[in-house]
């Protein structure tokens, strides 16, 4: 039966089971959920896998580098819509997010819309930076929606 | 069937807390509806929070700002003109005493947050919110701390005279239908708040509350979106 569904549907099944912004109760599970449905088949696995980068929580400047890098690698600019970074006074972390990181998101980030940062124990973040990020004003793109009754 | 769909691709949620920012030159995020700033982070950020920089903003979160020196640093911003573009504005319940008047006038748009163990403090106080949010509820083993503060926000809504408040913010872990109203004392503490509610009329709004709250949504979805709706009917007005 699955294997009939569109994959538009498909698609609206998976994300109706996640939640669709971060929460720090929630994420981890959120993306334990799509790794496991990323495994039950290649299909599962295309329309799973874009949606583990939607929401970014990272804890270090390399981890936020790394993520850069994959979504460029496959293509994925359109991906990101959330990112979280978080630099603790607890965290035994080297670096600090930085210019580099936010020009790394400018790429691979066009459709982000959320910024949450929690910056303790680094360098000064001079916030200007959020200018590097997609300041495109709209564009139009054709998607499948529900069907008119 | 195929729909064309408009994608925005500009910053429209902000979310800043901590010491480490800092702003060379204030620029502007034409697209940002919401932003939410911690009393450090204000410190850095208040040369942002002017109608120039943010045109597009409809909701302010401030959490923990309540003392005067947050305020000052508030004054120090042109807040007091993004006023009138917000649809909606989070406070700590204890900045109501050295909140600037332009804020202290707000109270149809603002959703106050109260720590469920401030409570004792919140209800000992001539507070006047029309909308409450209790947040940090205490879970796990805690069940006499859980139906305790059930309790007590539900007599302070029995007994209030002329209470003013409008809609009670609760956490959705709270909701008739989720694990911990198997426990009687809880369910029982909950049975008597939602009549009590009734009765004064005050909707109970369920909703998944901040945990982490540096970095989850501070805003509550719901309220902004109440907000927004009232904002365009009396604009359409």
């Amino acid at each position: 039966m699955l294997a009939s569904l569109p994959t538009e549907l498909l698609r609206q099944i998976i994300e109706s089971t996640i939640p669709r912004v971060f929460h720090s109760q929630t994420h981890d599970e959120r993306q334990a959920t799509l790794c496991q449905l990323s495994l039950v088949s290649h299909r599962f696995r295309q329309i799973a896998q874009p949606l583990l980068f939607e929401i970014v929580s990272v804890q270090s400047p390399e981890k936020l580098e790394t993520v850069s890098e994959i979504t460029d690698g496959k293509g994925w600019s359109d991906v990101i819509l959330e990112v979280i970074c978080q630099r603790r006074y607890d965290d035994a972390i080297r670096g600090s997010f930085g210019r580099r990181n936010f020009e790394s998101l400018a790429r691979s980030g066009k459709n982000l819309r959320t910024v949450a940062l929690r910056l303790e124990r680094q360098g000064v973040l001079d916030l200007s930076v959020l200018q590097l990020l997609p300041r495109e004003s709209s564009r139009f793109v054709f998607r499948a929606g529900p069907r008119e009754c | 069937m195929l729909t064309i769909q408009r994608i925005f691709a500009e910053l429209n949620h902000l979310r800043l807390s901590g010491e480490k920012f800092e702003i060379t030159s204030p620029f502007e995020l034409p697209r940002l509806l919401t932003i939410c700033l911690n009393s450090v982070s204000l410190r850095a950020c208040k040369t942002l929070l002017n109608p120039v920089y943010l045109p597009s903003l409809r909701d302010l979160a401030l959490p923990d700002v309540d003392n005067a020196n947050d305020f000052e640093n508030l004054q120090e911003s042109n807040v007091d003109k993004l006023i009138s573009q917000l649809d909606s504005i989070s406070l700590y319940w204890r900045c109501v005493d050295c909140a600037p008047e332009y804020l202290r006038n707000l109270n149809d748009r603002t959703l106050f947050d109260c720590y469920s163990y401030d409570l004792v403090g919140f209800c000992n106080y001539s507070a006047h919110p029309r909308h409450l949010r209790i947040i940090h509820v205490p879970l796990g083993p805690a069940v006499d701390a859980l139906a305790t503060w059930i309790y007590r926000i539900s007599r302070w809504i029995e007994t209030h005279q002329q209470l003013p408040l409008r809609s009670l913010y609760l956490d959705s872990i709270l909701h008739p239908t989720a694990l911990h109203l198997r426990l009687p004392e809880v369910r029982d503490g909950m049975d008597y708040l939602v009549r009590v509610c009734r009765e004064k009329e005050v909707e109970i709004v369920f909703e998944t509350h901040p945990r982490g709250w540096q970095v989850d949504p501070i805003l509550s979805e719901e309220f902004c979106r109440r907000q927004r709706g009232i904002g365009e009917k009396e604009h359409g007005n």
